[in-house]
């Protein structure tokens, strides 16, 4: 049973697993550094509240109206105890603010890509424009990437999650991703590889994505978008540059 | 007969309290901070490793 939690079980999946508590396993620095951030915060969370609920629980015990039936004395006009429980705070979120908002800038970096991909949103599709390639006929390489319903299924697929067309990216290679919306508001998210953007009709949102091994990662449209929102995944496929040079030629 | 003032029992108990709770606070932080954070960084960094090992195997 424990094994389901996968703060107890760092396994390598890259997609959710039931019961899941923790994050998936990073494929990419990005990831790894909104984990590392989120767990620097939870380090300060802990101590916090353990202090709280220590104190809380000490002057529920003590200081009941039981114990102590003048209690209510003390219950206003605390002006010292009120200054310093609202400028601690204050500076504990400052204090938190600053890597926060160091790697919210350094994940807004697009380091000179290797290539660019188009992700347009659809209700309730994800398509692919591969637009530094042109096919024999002269159009440029796209496709679109359907969710397997489940009588489709085959085994080792994943329910909700795999795609007819996964989007496949060279590995160890930065990708630039534009990223928009063909009707309504969607939001391309992939945990493992850290990015979550919105894809938003009549506007070109611009991140990138660096997978740090193969595999493939699984995502899923991340704004309700409409009656299918829950049926639009996202599966990006990291291969080596050979394998995708092979697959790029055979699109 | 009068009784002495009951001043400063919770100034007393709060200073004990918060040297208590945040001490216990901060332990059990660490107690995150190594046994679950960077255990699982650990483990990340030994798969790269074992990965390059292999491609360089292979590469040879
Ligand atoms: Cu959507």
């Amino acid at each position: 049973m424990l094994q389901n939690f996968s703060i107890f079980n760092t396994i390598y999946n890259d997609a959710p697993q039931p019961w899941q508590l923790g994050f998936q396993d990073s494929a990419a620095p990005a990831f790894t550094g909104i984990v590392d951030l989120h767990n620097i915060i939870f380090f300060y969370l802990i101590v916090i509240c353990v202090g709280v609920f220590w104190v809380l629980g000490s002057i529920m015990y003590y200081f009941n109206t039981k114990n102590s039936p003048i209690v209510h004395k003390y219950l206003n006009h605390g002006t010292l105890i009120e200054l310093i429980w609202t400028i601690t705070p204050a500076l504990i979120l400052t204090v938190i603010a600053f890597p926060s908002f160091r790697l919210l800038y350094l994940l807004d970096e697009v380091t000179s890509p290797t290539i660019t991909i188009k992700v347009i949103g659809h209700q309730w599709y994800w398509s692919y424009e591969y637009s530094d390639y042109v096919t024999d006929s002269g159009q440029s390489v796209e496709f679109d990437s359907y969710m397997i319903p489940e009588s489709d299924l085959e085994l080792g697929q994943f329910r909700l999650l795999d795609v007819d067309n996964k989007m496949i990216i060279p590995v160890d290679c930065h990708i630039r991703l534009i990223i928009t919306g063909a009707d309504v508001i969607h939001s391309f998210a992939v945990p493992s590889l850290g990015v979550k953007i919105d894809a938003t009709p009549g506007r070109l949102n611009q991140s990138s994505i660096l997978a740090e091994r193969t595999g493939t990662f699984y995502g899923q449209c991340s704004e309700i978008c409409g009656v299918w929102h829950g049926f639009m995944p996202i599966a990006v496929e990291a291969v080596s540059v050979q394998d995708y040079l092979a697959w790029i030629d055979s699109v | 007969m009068p009784i002495a003032p009951i001043t400063g029992m919770l100034r007393k108990r709060l200073w004990l309290d918060l040297s208590v709770g945040l001490g216990l606070g901060v332990t059990a932080a660490y107690g995150f901070w190594y046994g679950i954070h960077l255990k699982s960084l650990q483990r990340q960094e030994e798969y790269y490793l074992r990965l390059e090992r292999s491609r360089v195997q292979e590469a040879a």
